[in-house]
This record gives C-alpha cells, structure tokens and sequence, in this order.
C-alpha cells in the first residue's frame, strides 16, 4: 500500500473567546495525513477534536499555522470548491436531507457541482452499492431506513463526490455495536482497498483500537 | 457555463421538489399568508367603506349658513356694511368655494334713471342687486331670463339686469344714471318681468362697486353648505367676522378683520349632521387606531414564520455548506422557497379579498405589498444568518 501525504498540518492553532475568555481550542497540532490509512482522532470532551476536524474540512480558519492540501496552502484554495471536491464530511446523526428519497440523496453532492443527472444518478448507484445497499433503498426517505441504514447512506453520499479525504464525526455515536462495527469496517475497507484518507473523531476505544493510527488530543495539543 | 446553467436549474428544482413534498407545511405557510392578506384587505375594505358612508352623509345633508344681527333674532335687514358681504365673495377664502347658492341681497335704496340711447328719461326704478335670480315668493316677480345666462352670471360684475318688461325686451340695451352714475351707463337686458313692480335687479358686486351709495345697504345673507366636510373650517373662519350664536346678545369686543365691530352672528345648524356622522367617524376612528396594529401584527407573523420556516431547517442547510455549496446558493435556496411560499399566500389572500369584496384599491395593494417586504425582510435577515452560519457548531447541537 502507498501511503502518500494528503493532508498536512503544521503547528495549527485555533483560538477563540467566549464570554470570559480566550480559548484556544487547538495549540499548535502539527501532523501529515496519509492515503490509503484510516486515523481515529481521541480525547475527552472539550479537548478541540471537533474544532480540528472543522479546520480540516475548512469550516473554520486556523488563526495560527497552515493546513495544506496536496501541498496547497488552503488558505489559497476557495473552500466551497474544497469541500465540494476534496473532502467529505461524515456526521454522528447522519444528516440525510429528510425530503429526498436515499438515491436523490446520495446525488446531491454531485447535482451541486452541476454534474449531468444521469452521471449523478450512475455515480450514486454504484457507490450505494458499494456500501452494501440495493435497489430496494433507492425510493426511500431516511426517515425509512434504520440507523445503520442512514449512515450507509450518509458514507456513499461522501464518496460520490470523488474526494480523497473522509472525514468523520462519531460516525458509529447513534449506532448499536453490530451496525456501528459495519461501518467502521465499511471505512476501514474504503481506506485500505480505495485509498482513501478516512479520519475519525471518536470517543469510542474500539474504533481506536482498529485504526491505523490513533491521535491522542488533550487541551488541544496532540499527545506523543 | 454549462454547470452554471445546470446549477441554477437544480437549485430551482430542488426549491419546487422540497416545496412539494412538505406540501402540509408549504400549504400552512400559503394559507397563513393568504389569511393575513385577506385580513389586510378586509381591514381597508371596512375602512373605505365607512368613509364612503361618512361621505354620503356630508353630501347628503344640507346646512344653511345665515348671517343674522348680533342678537340672533332676525336674518333680514341686517344693517350690514358692505364689507361683510365681500367676504363672501372673495375668490380666495374658504367660503367661495365650499358655499353654494349663495343669496346676498342688497337692501335696494337706490333709485336708478333709466334713460333710452341719447338720454332721453324712460323711467325710474328702484336697485336691488343680488347674488341669485329673483322669484316670486320674495320679490312678487317671475322673471324670463335670457336663455344663455344663469344664476352664476349674477355672482359676476357685469352690466346685466332683469328690469319691468315695459321698459325694454331681452337682448337689448338700456342705459342708467344714479346719484354715483353721472353718465349714462349700458346695461344688457337678460330678464323682464310683467308684474307691476319697479325693481331694476343687478348682480350684486355690480350694484355694490357701481351703484351702491350707502354703507348699510345688505338686507341678508344665506348660504348652502356645499361641502359640509369643510363645516368646522367654514366656522372657524366666520369667527373672524362674526361672533358665534352661543355667545351672540354679548356686546362683543373689539373689531374684526374687516375693522369693524362684531355685530352679527352666524348660525349653522349642524346638529343632526353631527348625530348622523359622530358614530360613523368614532368607528372609522377605531377602525383607523386598529389597523396599524393588524398590519403590524399580520407583518410580524409573517416575519416570524419565514423566520421560523429556515430556522428549524438550519442543519439541512449547515449540511449543504459542509458539502461546498456557498454562503449564496443557501441563502438563494432558503430565500426562493420562502418568497414563493409568500407570493403564492398573497395571490391567493389577495384574490379570495377580490371575489368577497369586488374590489382591490392602490391602499390595498400597497399594504399587501408592504406585509411581503416585512415577510421577505424576515426572510433575508434569517437566510443571511442561515448562509454565514458555523456549520460544526449547529451540527454538535442538533446531536
């Protein structure tokens, strides 16, 4: 397997205020993501793992430090056309737009680049199928589908879009252990078989414990 | 350019497909709309509706304006200057043009010579000039008037009279001298009359500024009220002449616009005008106060449902920005679905109002189209928020 670097973050921080102070949610994380590898991302409540993921999607700026892509400083890079084209985003709730049936859902990503329907259409039937859902899904509304359904869903709609970054919040977090170990083995399959850089934040050990490489964040500082 | 157009074309269809699969809730809004438009319209409707009433009354109701003496017991023999009179008859106040039928009339103690084209003495008469044609109940004469001249040519200063048909026919010149006259004058015959009376009638503003010797020479003043609207203005002037019949047997002090005593009083009986419209104006006036309230309120609905209506939608919308649609495609597609929803409402409030009231005035559509502005304003504000929003902070607190 090639790992090639996809990601880089070099002494990133993020700070803010709040009502009393400032809060500096990342100190200074520096670390190189690779392809084909997939990263559980730990740490207590409040210890600025879900502000990274949102500096690495490119929700929010880093007020310190640089992120690049592909070598590319996101900075010089427009940040709708890079989360529409070079990360996807996977959530612990999984997001689905409710009024669209599975297949239009999974076609969304690609219908907001301007792609053609009947690209769109092929693109999200061959990436359903490839976490393992059929025609039978196609026409149904997510409030159809179970759990585990729903993230399915919400992982092919990551993956229609071509990105090679797979970023992901508690993606197993409203899951039971059978569905929620499908799925880590969904993402973990994608990384080593499709080269994808799949990154997730958790709280859940068991998902730590299978990843390639596990990144501890403490005060937002990555622990050695 | 392709994917632009395939862009725009999918943020419509995405606007209408979401439209009408929660078709409940887009039918909630439309009709919430429409409710308010109605109500908009209904509130104007009743409002015009009184002033039309109120102006039925004004229109319907005749006032008569007499000037009497300061004691109020009589309106004729008014012992009157002249001057009095010419405050009715001037062009620029506000009595010449909301008074009608207008009858000054002079006392007539001038003698005027009637004399033929080389002077030649025909007859004596006595002058009265007035400011309406004589009849018969006030002057014992029933005068036929030239076809082409009517009441108003007596409101005017030209040399025209009505005279005894004796003297001369209709259509032809006579020519006077009075005491103020001293060479013959021309006057045009446009009436005569058979009785036995030796009245030389003239417009009055040609008997006051030609003929008129004395001071005290106005027998009475009356008037129609044409516009009874303007009745509290009409009074508030005559105070400046007049003294009000209230007050009037008090000697009055000091002197008026024209630098004369107060010496008359002016009486308009606007009692039952008054009974007929005081409850048409209280409820136009509650109307009036209540309104602003309803549209305000009908506004502030509107601006908190489609508020409301992208708010609750805020982590559909986070999605798509986390998926790389910009800060514009969301506040287009959360702005589009709110002001169709909006539109279609006020079409259908505005047409409903339309069939049940048969009518649709500018007021109306200018309120409807403010209430729009308010619910799109609404609209803007919460599809701005919705576009610059933290899309990892609303996705945390949905969880």
């Amino acid at each position: 397997m090639l790992d090639m670097s996809i990601l880089q973050l070099d002494k990133v921080s993020y700070e803010y205020r709040n009502k009393h102070q400032a809060v500096k949610a990342v100190n200074e994380f520096s670390y190189e993501f690779n392809q084909g590898l997939f990263y559980a991302i730990t740490g207590k409540s409040g210890s600025g793992k879900t502000t990274l993921l949102s500096l690495m999607v490119g929700l929010d700026v880093p007020t310190e430090g640089i992120i690049k892509y592909e070598g590319t400083d996101l900075k010089e890079m427009n940040m709708d056309k890079y989360r529409r084209d070079c990360v996807s985003l996977i959530y612990q709730d999984f997001n689905l737009f409710p009024l669209l049936a599975v297949l239009e859902n999974v076609m969304y990503p690609l219908k907001l680049k301007g792609q053609k329907t009947s690209e769109c259409k092929m693109l999200a039937m061959e990436k359903l199928k490839m976490v393992g859902l059929d025609e039978s899904y196609y026409k149904r509304y997510p409030s159809m589908l179970s759990g585990g359904e729903q993230q399915r869903v919400a992982i092919a709609r990551a993956l229609v879009t071509g990105s090679s970054i797979l970023l992901a919040d508690e993606p197993t977090g409203n899951l039971d252990t059978e569905n929620g170990n499908n799925i880590v083995s969904i993402l973990k399959d994608l990384a080593h078989n499709n080269k994808f850089c799949v990154i997730v934040v958790t709280h859940d050990l068991d998902i730590a414990s299978v990843a390639d490489k596990t990144l501890s964040l403490r005060d937002g500082r990555l622990i050695p | 350019m392709m994917n632009l157009l395939r862009k725009i074309t999918h943020s419509f269809s995405y606007t209408f497909m979401i439209l009408f699969r929660k078709s409940v809730k887009s039918l909630a809004i439309i009709l919430s709309v429409a409710t308010f438009a109605v109500l908009i319209c209904l509130m104007e409707f009743t409002i015009q509706k009184q002033e039309s009433l109120l102006s039925d009354m004004y229109e319907q109701f005749k006032i008569n304006l007499v000037i009497m003496d300061k004691s109020a017991s009589y309106a004729d023999d008014l012992k009157m200057n002249r001057k009095y009179a010419s405050v009715f008859m001037d062009k620029e106040n506000i009595l010449f043009e909301n008074l009608d039928n207008l009858r000054i009339r002079s006392k007539g103690e001038e003698n005027i010579v009637v004399t033929d084209e080389d002077g030649d003495y025909i007859t004596s008469l006595n002058v009265i000039g007035l400011t309406y044609l004589p009849d018969q109940s006030e002057f014992n004469v029933s005068a036929d008037i030239w076809q082409d001249y009517d009441n108003s040519m007596l409101m005017s200063n030209e040399n025209v009279c009505i005279i005894p048909s004796g003297i001369s026919s209709i259509g032809s010149y006579i020519y006077i001298k009075t005491e103020k006259i001293e060479e013959s004058v021309e006057y045009l015959v446009i009436g005569t009359y058979e009785q036995e009376e030796s009245i030389f009638f003239c417009p009055y503003l040609n008997y006051d500024e030609s003929i008129a010797v004395s001071s005290n020479n106005i027998y009475s003043i009356e008037s129609d009220i044409s516009n009874t609207r303007a009745i509290n203005d009409i009074g508030i002037f005559l105070l400046r002449y007049f003294i009000e019949p209230s007050i009037a047997g008090v000697t009055p002090v000091g002197t008026n616009d024209l630098g004369l005593m107060y010496a008359f009083s002016f009486v308009i009986p606007k009692g039952n005008l008054e009974e007929a419209i005081d409850p048409i104006k209280a409820d136009i006036k509650k109307l009036q106060i209540l309104e602003p309230f309803i549209f305000v309120f009908s506004a502030a609905i509107g601006f908190v449902i489609s508020m409301l209506s992208i708010k609750n939608r805020k982590a559909e919308f986070a999605v798509m920005r986390s998926m790389g649609a910009s800060g514009g495609y969301v506040f287009y597609i959360s702005f589009v679905e709110q002001a169709i929803l909006c539109i279609i409402g006020t079409m259908l409030g505005t047409l409903i109002s339309w069939i049940v009231f048969n009518q649709l005035s500018p007021t109306q559509i200018n309120k409807i189209a403010i209430f729009i502005t308010c619910y799109l304003f609404g609209t803007a504000i919460e599809a701005i928020r919705i576009a610059c929003i933290k899309v990892m902070k609303i996705m945390k607190a949905n969880e």
